[in-house]
Protein backbone atom coordinates (compact mmCIF):
# COMPACT_ATOMS: atom_id res chain seq x y z
CA UNK A 1 0.00 0.00 0.00
CA UNK A 2 2.71 2.65 0.92
CA UNK A 3 4.31 1.44 -2.27
CA UNK A 4 1.36 3.11 -3.93
CA UNK A 5 2.22 6.59 -2.65
CA UNK A 6 4.77 7.51 -4.64
CA UNK A 7 3.20 6.63 -7.60
CA UNK A 8 0.38 8.63 -7.15
CA UNK A 9 2.86 11.98 -6.32
CA UNK A 10 4.58 11.46 -9.20
CA UNK A 11 1.15 10.96 -11.29
CA UNK A 12 0.23 14.48 -9.10
CA UNK A 13 3.40 15.78 -10.31
CA UNK A 14 2.95 14.76 -14.07
CA UNK A 15 -0.47 16.18 -14.14
CA UNK A 16 0.53 19.62 -12.79
CA UNK A 17 3.51 19.40 -15.18
CA UNK A 18 0.56 19.37 -17.63
CA UNK A 19 -0.97 22.24 -16.60
CA UNK A 20 2.05 24.45 -16.04
CA UNK A 21 2.79 25.42 -19.48
CA UNK A 22 -0.78 27.15 -19.56
CA UNK A 23 1.12 29.11 -16.96
CA UNK A 24 2.89 32.58 -17.71
CA UNK A 25 6.57 32.88 -17.07
CA UNK A 26 7.52 33.63 -13.50
CA UNK A 27 8.79 37.23 -13.07
CA UNK A 28 12.21 37.15 -10.73
CA UNK A 29 11.92 39.82 -8.34
CA UNK A 30 14.65 40.49 -5.46
CA UNK A 31 13.13 41.99 -2.37
CA UNK A 32 16.24 43.19 -0.05
CA UNK A 33 14.84 42.96 3.56
CA UNK A 34 16.81 45.70 5.60
CA UNK A 35 18.14 43.52 8.35
CA UNK A 36 18.75 40.19 9.31
CA UNK A 37 15.12 38.48 10.02
CA UNK A 38 13.06 40.23 12.49
CA UNK A 39 9.16 40.39 13.65
CA UNK A 40 8.48 42.67 10.91
CA UNK A 41 9.45 40.56 8.44
CA UNK A 42 6.71 37.71 9.37
CA UNK A 43 4.27 39.43 6.33
CA UNK A 44 6.78 38.76 3.42
CA UNK A 45 7.62 35.29 4.50
CA UNK A 46 3.98 34.53 4.80
CA UNK A 47 2.66 36.14 1.50
CA UNK A 48 5.48 33.58 0.15
CA UNK A 49 4.72 30.37 1.59
CA UNK A 50 0.96 31.54 0.48
CA UNK A 51 1.49 31.82 -2.59
CA UNK A 52 0.64 35.48 -2.98
CA UNK A 53 3.39 36.29 -4.93
CA UNK A 54 3.15 33.41 -7.38
CA UNK A 55 -0.57 33.87 -7.67
CA UNK A 56 0.87 37.42 -9.07
CA UNK A 57 3.42 35.77 -11.58
CA UNK A 58 6.37 37.21 -9.21
CA UNK A 59 8.89 34.28 -7.98
CA UNK A 60 10.07 36.35 -4.98
CA UNK A 61 13.57 35.73 -3.66
CA UNK A 62 14.03 37.65 0.07
CA UNK A 63 17.23 39.04 0.83
CA UNK A 64 18.95 40.07 3.99
CA UNK A 65 21.00 43.06 4.34
CA UNK A 66 23.09 45.07 6.65
CA UNK A 67 20.83 47.84 7.58
CA UNK A 68 18.80 50.30 5.87
CA UNK A 69 21.90 52.24 3.62
CA UNK A 70 23.10 48.83 2.53
CA UNK A 71 19.32 47.91 1.42
CA UNK A 72 19.32 51.19 -0.17
CA UNK A 73 22.39 51.15 -2.49
CA UNK A 74 21.26 47.14 -3.91
CA UNK A 75 18.35 48.87 -4.93
CA UNK A 76 19.62 51.81 -6.45
CA UNK A 77 22.29 49.76 -8.50
CA UNK A 78 19.76 47.50 -9.44
CA UNK A 79 21.18 44.03 -7.16
CA UNK A 80 17.51 44.37 -5.27
CA UNK A 81 14.34 45.33 -7.46
CA UNK A 82 12.48 45.80 -3.98
CA UNK A 83 13.50 46.96 -0.62
CA UNK A 84 13.61 47.40 2.89
CA UNK A 85 14.68 50.72 4.16
CA UNK A 86 14.25 53.78 7.33
CA UNK A 87 12.76 56.45 5.43
CA UNK A 88 15.18 59.00 7.30
CA UNK A 89 18.19 57.45 5.65
CA UNK A 90 15.95 56.81 2.15
CA UNK A 91 15.62 60.97 2.00
CA UNK A 92 19.07 61.32 3.14
CA UNK A 93 20.31 59.28 0.72
CA UNK A 94 17.99 60.55 -2.10
CA UNK A 95 19.51 63.96 -0.88
CA UNK A 96 23.25 62.57 -2.15
CA UNK A 97 21.87 61.56 -5.84
CA UNK A 98 20.34 57.79 -4.67
CA UNK A 99 17.19 57.37 -7.86
CA UNK A 100 14.60 55.77 -5.05
CA UNK A 101 11.58 56.13 -3.60
CA UNK A 102 9.36 54.77 -0.54
CA UNK A 103 6.73 53.20 -2.55
CA UNK A 104 4.67 51.91 0.40
CA UNK A 105 5.00 52.72 4.25
CA UNK A 106 5.22 49.51 7.14
CA UNK A 107 4.74 51.47 10.45
CA UNK A 108 2.64 53.85 10.38
CA UNK A 109 3.82 55.20 13.83
CA UNK A 110 7.24 55.55 14.70
CA UNK A 111 8.95 53.49 16.29
CA UNK A 112 12.01 55.56 17.38
CA UNK A 113 12.72 55.06 21.22
CA UNK A 114 15.87 55.19 23.58
CA UNK A 115 16.36 52.40 26.22
CA UNK A 116 18.32 52.58 29.51
CA UNK A 117 18.12 50.81 32.94
CA UNK A 118 15.25 50.80 35.56
CA UNK A 119 17.64 52.22 38.36
CA UNK A 120 19.18 55.47 35.96
CA UNK A 121 16.17 55.92 33.91
CA UNK A 122 16.23 58.28 31.18
CA UNK A 123 12.57 59.00 31.48
CA UNK A 124 12.10 62.26 29.61
CA UNK A 125 14.55 63.76 27.03
CA UNK A 126 16.45 66.35 29.44
CA UNK A 127 17.85 63.01 31.18
CA UNK A 128 19.97 62.71 28.16
CA UNK A 129 22.33 65.35 29.30
CA UNK A 130 25.36 64.59 30.39
CA UNK A 131 24.62 60.37 29.34
CA UNK A 132 26.51 57.92 27.03
CA UNK A 133 24.38 57.03 24.15
CA UNK A 134 24.88 53.91 21.81
CA UNK A 135 23.77 53.61 18.29
CA UNK A 136 24.60 51.85 15.05
CA UNK A 137 25.47 55.34 13.12
CA UNK A 138 23.90 54.26 10.15
CA UNK A 139 20.35 54.00 12.14
CA UNK A 140 17.20 56.40 11.91
CA UNK A 141 17.33 57.48 15.43
CA UNK A 142 20.90 58.56 15.38
CA UNK A 143 20.51 60.51 12.18
CA UNK A 144 17.29 62.43 13.13
CA UNK A 145 18.54 62.74 16.72
CA UNK A 146 19.24 66.79 16.05
CA UNK A 147 15.87 67.29 15.42
CA UNK A 148 14.48 65.43 18.39
CA UNK A 149 16.85 67.58 20.49
CA UNK A 150 16.32 70.49 19.09
CA UNK A 151 12.71 70.16 20.11
CA UNK A 152 13.13 69.57 23.85
CA UNK A 153 16.27 72.06 23.83
CA UNK A 154 18.72 69.34 24.59
CA UNK A 155 22.07 70.81 24.89
CA UNK A 156 23.95 67.89 22.30
CA UNK A 157 27.25 68.93 23.15
CA UNK A 158 26.61 67.50 26.11
CA UNK A 159 25.34 63.91 25.38
CA UNK A 160 28.38 61.74 24.01
CA UNK A 161 27.95 59.03 21.40
CA UNK A 162 29.13 55.64 20.64
CA UNK A 163 29.39 54.18 17.43
CA UNK A 164 28.67 50.66 17.74
CA UNK A 165 27.50 47.49 15.61
CA UNK A 166 23.90 46.64 15.21
CA UNK A 167 24.05 43.59 16.83
CA UNK A 168 26.12 45.05 20.15
CA UNK A 169 23.76 47.64 20.66
CA UNK A 170 21.67 45.12 23.64
CA UNK A 171 24.89 44.04 25.07
CA UNK A 172 26.19 47.71 25.41
CA UNK A 173 23.49 48.51 27.81
CA UNK A 174 22.94 44.98 29.17
CA UNK A 175 26.68 45.59 30.26
CA UNK A 176 25.98 48.97 31.20
CA UNK A 177 28.97 49.80 28.84
CA UNK A 178 26.77 52.92 28.16
CA UNK A 179 23.78 54.70 29.84
CA UNK A 180 21.48 54.57 26.67
CA UNK A 181 20.99 52.85 23.58
CA UNK A 182 18.62 54.16 20.95
CA UNK A 183 16.75 51.56 19.41
CA UNK A 184 13.36 50.79 18.31
CA UNK A 185 10.86 50.05 20.92
CA UNK A 186 9.87 46.89 18.66
CA UNK A 187 13.23 45.74 20.66
CA UNK A 188 11.57 44.71 24.14
CA UNK A 189 11.53 41.22 24.12
CA UNK A 190 15.28 41.38 23.33
CA UNK A 191 16.24 43.80 26.06
CA UNK A 192 14.07 42.26 28.43
CA UNK A 193 16.14 39.10 27.92
CA UNK A 194 19.22 40.50 28.37
CA UNK A 195 18.52 43.13 31.44
CA UNK A 196 15.44 40.92 33.09
CA UNK A 197 12.11 41.13 32.82
CA UNK A 198 11.04 44.68 34.40
CA UNK A 199 14.35 46.68 33.62
CA UNK A 200 14.52 48.06 30.29
CA UNK A 201 12.74 51.51 30.38
CA UNK A 202 11.48 53.12 27.00
CA UNK A 203 11.31 56.96 26.23
CA UNK A 204 9.32 55.93 23.10
CA UNK A 205 9.65 59.57 20.33
CA UNK A 206 6.66 59.40 19.85
CA UNK A 207 4.87 60.11 23.35
CA UNK A 208 7.32 63.15 22.86
CA UNK A 209 5.96 64.74 19.84
CA UNK A 210 8.30 63.47 17.84
CA UNK A 211 6.69 61.61 14.92
CA UNK A 212 8.43 60.87 11.51
CA UNK A 213 8.15 58.33 9.10
CA UNK A 214 10.18 55.01 9.94
CA UNK A 215 10.63 51.41 7.71
CA UNK A 216 9.09 51.57 4.73
CA UNK A 217 9.41 49.70 1.18
CA UNK A 218 11.48 51.23 -1.62
CA UNK A 219 12.31 51.14 -5.27
CA UNK A 220 14.09 52.41 -8.13
CA UNK A 221 13.22 54.61 -10.27
CA UNK A 222 14.08 52.09 -13.02
CA UNK A 223 11.92 50.53 -11.65
CA UNK A 224 8.95 52.09 -11.30
CA UNK A 225 9.27 53.35 -14.70
CA UNK A 226 9.89 50.01 -16.05
CA UNK A 227 8.07 47.35 -14.06
CA UNK A 228 4.88 49.29 -12.71
CA UNK A 229 2.85 46.06 -13.28
CA UNK A 230 5.40 44.05 -11.26
CA UNK A 231 5.53 46.65 -8.67
CA UNK A 232 2.09 46.97 -8.00
CA UNK A 233 2.06 42.95 -7.39
CA UNK A 234 4.24 42.95 -5.55
CA UNK A 235 3.00 45.49 -2.50
CA UNK A 236 -0.56 44.12 -3.21
CA UNK A 237 0.82 40.60 -1.96
CA UNK A 238 3.21 42.38 0.70
CA UNK A 239 0.12 44.13 2.63
CA UNK A 240 -1.90 40.98 2.23
CA UNK A 241 0.65 38.99 3.80
CA UNK A 242 1.10 42.03 6.40
CA UNK A 243 -2.62 41.45 6.92
CA UNK A 244 -2.82 38.01 7.60
CA UNK A 245 0.12 38.58 9.94
CA UNK A 246 -2.62 40.85 11.78
CA UNK A 247 -5.38 38.08 11.07
CA UNK A 248 -3.47 35.50 12.57
CA UNK A 249 -0.77 36.21 14.36
CA UNK A 250 0.12 32.96 15.50
CA UNK A 251 -0.15 30.86 12.49
CA UNK A 252 2.20 33.83 10.42
CA UNK A 253 4.66 33.01 13.18
CA UNK A 254 4.23 29.46 12.55
CA UNK A 255 5.24 29.64 8.64
CA UNK A 256 8.31 32.13 9.63
CA UNK A 257 9.67 29.42 11.84
CA UNK A 258 9.26 26.98 9.04
CA UNK A 259 10.76 29.19 6.71
CA UNK A 260 13.83 30.67 8.74
CA UNK A 261 14.32 27.96 11.60
CA UNK A 262 17.45 30.41 12.90
CA UNK A 263 14.57 32.20 14.87
CA UNK A 264 13.78 32.51 18.28
CA UNK A 265 10.05 32.63 18.34
CA UNK A 266 9.96 33.38 22.23
CA UNK A 267 11.68 36.99 20.94
CA UNK A 268 10.48 37.16 17.64
CA UNK A 269 6.60 37.04 18.92
CA UNK A 270 6.46 40.32 21.13
CA UNK A 271 8.73 41.74 18.32
CA UNK A 272 6.16 41.22 15.48
CA UNK A 273 3.18 42.01 17.53
CA UNK A 274 4.56 45.46 18.67
CA UNK A 275 5.31 46.59 15.47
CA UNK A 276 1.67 45.09 14.97
CA UNK A 277 0.65 48.12 17.43
CA UNK A 278 3.01 50.91 14.60
CA UNK A 279 0.24 49.28 12.36
CA UNK A 280 -3.20 50.00 14.23
CA UNK A 281 -3.56 53.85 13.31
CA UNK A 282 -6.68 55.70 11.81
CA UNK A 283 -4.77 56.05 8.59
CA UNK A 284 -4.66 52.88 7.88
CA UNK A 285 -7.87 52.04 8.54
CA UNK A 286 -9.19 55.18 6.07
CA UNK A 287 -6.98 54.39 3.54
CA UNK A 288 -5.19 50.80 4.06
CA UNK A 289 -1.98 49.06 5.06
CA UNK A 290 1.27 50.93 3.84
CA UNK A 291 -0.62 54.33 2.77
CA UNK A 292 1.31 57.25 2.97
CA UNK A 293 0.46 61.02 4.27
CA UNK A 294 1.82 63.69 2.28
CA UNK A 295 1.92 66.10 5.04
CA UNK A 296 3.94 63.38 7.48
CA UNK A 297 5.88 62.92 4.83
CA UNK A 298 7.07 66.29 4.19
CA UNK A 299 7.10 67.28 7.37
CA UNK A 300 9.72 64.07 8.00
CA UNK A 301 11.82 65.12 4.83
CA UNK A 302 11.96 68.61 6.32
CA UNK A 303 13.32 67.28 9.59
CA UNK A 304 16.26 65.98 7.16
CA UNK A 305 16.72 68.35 5.48
CA UNK A 306 16.89 70.54 8.10
CA UNK A 307 18.93 68.46 10.52
CA UNK A 308 20.92 65.68 8.95
CA UNK A 309 23.24 67.74 6.43
CA UNK A 310 22.69 66.50 3.14
CA UNK A 311 24.27 68.83 0.17
CA UNK A 312 21.10 69.41 -1.31
CA UNK A 313 17.38 70.19 -0.16
CA UNK A 314 15.15 67.06 -1.38
CA UNK A 315 11.93 67.74 -1.86
CA UNK A 316 9.18 65.50 -0.14
CA UNK A 317 7.52 64.87 -3.21
CA UNK A 318 10.02 63.44 -5.11
CA UNK A 319 10.51 60.99 -2.02
CA UNK A 320 7.43 59.45 -1.93
CA UNK A 321 4.21 58.35 -4.23
CA UNK A 322 1.33 56.07 -3.09
CA UNK A 323 0.85 55.55 -6.83
CA UNK A 324 1.61 51.76 -6.43
CA UNK A 325 -0.54 50.97 -3.84
CA UNK A 326 -3.47 48.87 -3.94
CA UNK A 327 -6.05 49.41 -1.32
CA UNK A 328 -5.40 46.61 1.10
CA UNK A 329 -7.61 46.78 4.13
CA UNK A 330 -6.73 46.25 7.87
CA UNK A 331 -8.26 43.65 9.48
CA UNK A 332 -11.17 44.01 12.05
CA UNK A 333 -8.85 43.03 14.95
CA UNK A 334 -6.52 46.14 14.17
CA UNK A 335 -9.82 48.82 14.20
CA UNK B 1 66.92 62.50 -6.26
CA UNK B 2 67.34 61.81 -10.17
CA UNK B 3 68.53 58.27 -9.08
CA UNK B 4 65.51 58.04 -6.30
CA UNK B 5 63.05 59.15 -9.05
CA UNK B 6 63.93 56.45 -11.62
CA UNK B 7 63.41 54.19 -8.78
CA UNK B 8 60.35 54.58 -8.03
CA UNK B 9 59.12 56.06 -11.18
CA UNK B 10 56.65 52.65 -12.12
CA UNK B 11 55.06 52.60 -8.65
CA UNK B 12 54.14 56.70 -9.57
CA UNK B 13 52.89 56.45 -13.15
CA UNK B 14 50.76 53.13 -11.68
CA UNK B 15 49.27 55.14 -9.21
CA UNK B 16 48.45 58.56 -11.87
CA UNK B 17 47.46 55.87 -14.17
CA UNK B 18 44.85 54.73 -11.42
CA UNK B 19 44.08 57.59 -10.21
CA UNK B 20 42.83 58.87 -14.03
CA UNK B 21 41.03 55.97 -14.62
CA UNK B 22 39.09 56.31 -11.47
CA UNK B 23 38.37 59.81 -12.51
CA UNK B 24 37.01 58.65 -15.78
CA UNK B 25 35.67 55.74 -15.13
CA UNK B 26 33.22 57.52 -12.63
CA UNK B 27 32.86 60.20 -14.86
CA UNK B 28 31.82 58.63 -18.07
CA UNK B 29 29.63 56.07 -15.73
CA UNK B 30 28.39 59.02 -14.20
CA UNK B 31 28.68 57.10 -11.17
CA UNK B 32 26.50 58.82 -8.17
CA UNK B 33 28.74 60.06 -5.35
CA UNK B 34 27.59 57.95 -2.64
CA UNK B 35 28.61 54.73 -3.97
CA UNK B 36 31.85 55.45 -5.80
CA UNK B 37 32.90 59.22 -5.42
CA UNK B 38 35.74 60.65 -7.77
CA UNK B 39 39.04 61.15 -6.77
CA UNK B 40 38.24 64.61 -6.75
CA UNK B 41 35.80 64.65 -4.15
CA UNK B 42 37.58 62.83 -2.14
CA UNK B 43 40.20 65.59 -2.15
CA UNK B 44 37.84 68.09 -1.25
CA UNK B 45 36.70 66.07 1.70
CA UNK B 46 40.67 65.64 2.40
CA UNK B 47 41.20 69.48 2.53
CA UNK B 48 37.41 70.06 4.23
CA UNK B 49 37.26 71.00 7.68
CA UNK B 50 33.77 68.83 8.08
CA UNK B 51 35.79 66.19 10.46
CA UNK B 52 38.53 66.95 12.87
CA UNK B 53 40.92 64.91 11.23
CA UNK B 54 43.56 65.83 13.58
CA UNK B 55 41.90 64.31 16.48
CA UNK B 56 40.75 60.98 14.68
CA UNK B 57 44.50 60.86 13.24
CA UNK B 58 45.57 61.09 16.67
CA UNK B 59 43.66 57.89 18.35
CA UNK B 60 43.59 55.76 15.07
CA UNK B 61 47.21 56.25 15.26
CA UNK B 62 48.06 55.35 18.73
CA UNK B 63 45.85 52.36 18.59
CA UNK B 64 48.11 51.43 15.85
CA UNK B 65 51.09 52.02 17.44
CA UNK B 66 50.09 50.09 20.66
CA UNK B 67 48.87 47.53 18.76
CA UNK B 68 52.08 47.26 17.36
CA UNK B 69 54.33 47.36 20.35
CA UNK B 70 52.14 44.75 22.28
CA UNK B 71 52.31 42.26 19.53
CA UNK B 72 56.08 42.79 18.58
CA UNK B 73 57.19 42.62 22.50
CA UNK B 74 54.36 39.95 23.26
CA UNK B 75 55.50 38.08 19.82
CA UNK B 76 59.34 37.88 20.86
CA UNK B 77 58.41 36.72 24.54
CA UNK B 78 56.69 33.93 23.37
CA UNK B 79 58.84 32.99 20.69
CA UNK B 80 61.58 32.93 23.31
CA UNK B 81 59.77 30.83 25.49
CA UNK B 82 58.67 28.57 22.31
CA UNK B 83 62.47 28.45 21.39
CA UNK B 84 63.64 28.01 25.14
CA UNK B 85 62.18 24.68 26.01
CA UNK B 86 60.61 22.12 23.91
CA UNK B 87 58.39 21.22 26.68
CA UNK B 88 57.17 24.60 26.50
CA UNK B 89 56.82 24.28 22.99
CA UNK B 90 54.70 21.65 22.96
CA UNK B 91 52.68 23.19 25.56
CA UNK B 92 52.47 26.72 23.82
CA UNK B 93 52.31 26.25 20.03
CA UNK B 94 49.08 24.02 20.24
CA UNK B 95 47.60 26.88 21.82
CA UNK B 96 48.45 29.95 19.93
CA UNK B 97 47.81 28.24 16.50
CA UNK B 98 44.30 28.12 18.49
CA UNK B 99 44.20 31.59 18.79
CA UNK B 100 45.47 32.79 15.81
CA UNK B 101 43.03 30.76 13.75
CA UNK B 102 39.90 32.35 15.90
CA UNK B 103 38.42 34.94 13.30
CA UNK B 104 39.66 38.35 15.28
CA UNK B 105 36.22 40.25 13.49
CA UNK B 106 34.15 37.50 15.13
CA UNK B 107 35.82 38.11 18.16
CA UNK B 108 36.31 41.87 18.22
CA UNK B 109 32.92 42.58 19.60
CA UNK B 110 33.10 40.08 22.98
CA UNK B 111 36.54 41.59 23.47
CA UNK B 112 34.75 45.06 23.34
CA UNK B 113 31.70 43.62 25.85
CA UNK B 114 34.25 42.29 28.44
CA UNK B 115 36.70 45.21 28.38
CA UNK B 116 34.70 48.53 27.85
CA UNK B 117 35.32 50.56 24.48
CA UNK B 118 38.40 52.68 24.03
CA UNK B 119 41.64 52.98 23.15
CA UNK B 120 43.28 49.94 24.72
CA UNK B 121 40.72 47.37 23.60
CA UNK B 122 41.39 48.54 20.27
CA UNK B 123 45.23 48.43 20.78
CA UNK B 124 44.13 44.54 22.13
CA UNK B 125 42.62 43.41 19.08
CA UNK B 126 45.39 44.84 17.00
CA UNK B 127 48.46 42.88 18.64
CA UNK B 128 46.16 40.21 18.82
CA UNK B 129 45.45 39.79 15.17
CA UNK B 130 49.46 40.62 14.74
CA UNK B 131 51.49 38.73 17.31
CA UNK B 132 51.30 35.25 15.57
CA UNK B 133 54.10 35.43 12.75
CA UNK B 134 56.05 37.55 15.30
CA UNK B 135 56.25 34.50 17.85
CA UNK B 136 57.15 31.61 14.73
CA UNK B 137 59.28 33.74 13.33
CA UNK B 138 61.38 34.72 16.49
CA UNK B 139 61.56 30.63 17.50
CA UNK B 140 62.85 29.89 13.69
CA UNK B 141 65.51 32.73 13.97
CA UNK B 142 66.40 31.57 17.67
CA UNK B 143 66.67 27.81 16.78
CA UNK B 144 67.91 28.07 13.14
CA UNK B 145 71.39 28.42 13.84
CA UNK B 146 74.65 27.44 12.31
CA UNK B 147 75.37 24.73 14.87
CA UNK B 148 79.18 25.43 15.19
CA UNK B 149 78.46 28.48 16.86
CA UNK B 150 76.75 26.90 19.74
CA UNK B 151 79.14 24.18 19.96
CA UNK B 152 82.00 26.67 19.91
CA UNK B 153 79.71 28.26 22.78
CA UNK B 154 79.48 24.55 24.38
CA UNK B 155 83.38 24.40 24.18
CA UNK B 156 83.65 27.80 26.67
CA UNK B 157 81.18 26.74 28.92
CA UNK B 158 78.59 29.72 27.92
CA UNK B 159 75.35 28.96 29.94
CA UNK B 160 71.98 28.94 28.19
CA UNK B 161 71.09 32.11 28.73
CA UNK B 162 74.38 33.82 26.92
CA UNK B 163 74.44 31.65 24.42
CA UNK B 164 70.39 33.00 23.52
CA UNK B 165 71.88 36.46 24.32
CA UNK B 166 75.00 36.57 22.32
CA UNK B 167 74.52 34.10 19.26
CA UNK B 168 70.81 33.18 18.78
CA UNK B 169 69.17 36.58 18.86
CA UNK B 170 71.26 38.38 16.85
CA UNK B 171 70.87 34.79 14.30
CA UNK B 172 66.87 35.75 14.74
CA UNK B 173 66.89 39.75 14.26
CA UNK B 174 66.01 39.57 10.49
CA UNK B 175 63.56 36.87 11.58
CA UNK B 176 61.62 39.21 13.28
CA UNK B 177 61.84 42.24 11.72
CA UNK B 178 60.50 40.90 8.78
CA UNK B 179 57.92 39.13 10.94
CA UNK B 180 57.38 42.89 12.17
CA UNK B 181 56.82 44.28 9.00
CA UNK B 182 53.60 41.76 8.62
CA UNK B 183 52.62 43.07 12.24
CA UNK B 184 53.00 46.42 11.03
CA UNK B 185 49.72 46.54 8.70
CA UNK B 186 47.88 43.50 10.58
CA UNK B 187 48.03 46.39 13.31
CA UNK B 188 46.11 49.21 10.99
CA UNK B 189 43.62 46.16 10.42
CA UNK B 190 42.67 45.63 14.14
CA UNK B 191 42.70 49.14 15.49
CA UNK B 192 40.19 49.64 12.49
CA UNK B 193 38.08 46.66 13.24
CA UNK B 194 37.59 47.72 16.51
CA UNK B 195 36.58 51.02 15.61
CA UNK B 196 34.09 48.92 13.64
CA UNK B 197 32.24 47.57 16.45
CA UNK B 198 32.49 50.18 18.93
CA UNK B 199 33.93 53.56 19.15
CA UNK B 200 33.53 56.92 20.10
CA UNK B 201 36.47 58.26 17.81
CA UNK B 202 39.12 57.45 15.36
CA UNK B 203 38.90 57.11 11.43
CA UNK B 204 37.17 54.22 11.55
CA UNK B 205 34.91 55.97 13.44
CA UNK B 206 34.10 58.80 10.99
CA UNK B 207 34.25 56.15 7.96
CA UNK B 208 31.38 54.05 10.24
CA UNK B 209 29.46 57.37 10.45
CA UNK B 210 29.70 59.02 7.24
CA UNK B 211 28.91 55.89 5.72
CA UNK B 212 25.44 55.97 7.84
CA UNK B 213 24.77 58.94 6.31
CA UNK B 214 25.97 58.16 2.51
CA UNK B 215 28.42 60.56 2.90
CA UNK B 216 30.98 58.18 1.29
CA UNK B 217 33.50 61.43 0.21
CA UNK B 218 34.58 61.79 3.51
CA UNK B 219 34.71 57.61 4.48
CA UNK B 220 37.13 57.37 1.22
CA UNK B 221 39.35 60.81 3.00
CA UNK B 222 38.95 58.82 5.98
CA UNK B 223 40.55 55.58 4.26
CA UNK B 224 43.18 57.38 2.57
CA UNK B 225 44.26 58.73 6.07
CA UNK B 226 44.44 54.78 7.24
CA UNK B 227 46.91 54.16 4.83
CA UNK B 228 49.04 56.79 5.47
CA UNK B 229 49.04 55.98 9.02
CA UNK B 230 49.47 52.04 7.79
CA UNK B 231 52.69 53.63 5.07
CA UNK B 232 54.19 55.46 8.10
CA UNK B 233 54.06 52.89 10.38
CA UNK B 234 55.47 50.10 7.62
CA UNK B 235 57.99 52.62 6.60
CA UNK B 236 59.17 53.50 10.76
CA UNK B 237 60.03 49.91 10.91
CA UNK B 238 61.55 49.19 7.80
CA UNK B 239 64.25 51.92 8.60
CA UNK B 240 64.02 50.83 12.45
CA UNK B 241 65.18 47.38 10.59
CA UNK B 242 68.12 49.08 8.42
CA UNK B 243 69.20 50.61 11.57
CA UNK B 244 69.61 47.76 13.66
CA UNK B 245 70.26 44.82 11.10
CA UNK B 246 71.65 46.10 8.23
CA UNK B 247 73.21 42.68 6.88
CA UNK B 248 69.61 41.30 6.90
CA UNK B 249 67.79 44.08 4.32
CA UNK B 250 66.12 41.79 2.24
CA UNK B 251 66.17 42.92 -1.71
CA UNK B 252 63.25 45.07 -2.29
Amino acid sequence: MTRLIPVVALAGLLMAGVVAPAAQPMQKVTFALNWFAVGDHAAYWVALDKGYYKARGLDVDLQNSKGSGDSIAKVDTGRADIGLADSAVVIAAVGRGAKIRVVGMVFDKTPLNIWSWKDAPIARPKDLEGKTVAAPPGDGQRQVFPAFAKLHGIDQSKVTWVNVEPAAKIPALAERRVNAVADYTTGLPFYEKAMGKGNPVMMPWVEHGFDMYSMSIIASETTMKDQPKMLRAFLEASYTGWRDVMDNPRSALEIFKKRVPEIDLGLIEPNMLMGLELMKTERYARHGIGWMDDKKMCASVDLVNTYMGVPKKVDCHAVFTNEFLTRVELPASMR
Amino acid sequence: MRRWLAGHLPAIALFVMLLVAWQGAVSVFALREYILPAPVTVLKALAGDEIPWAAHLWITTLEIVGAFVVAGAAGVVLGVAVAWSPVLARALVPFLVFVNTLPKVAVAPLFLLWLGYGVVPNMLIGALIGFFPVVINTAVGLTQVDDDLVDLGRVFSAPKWKVFATIRIPNAYPYILSALRVTATAAVVGAVVGEFVASQKGLGFVIMTTQGSMNTPVAFAALVWISAVGLAVYGAVVLAARWIAPWAEPSP
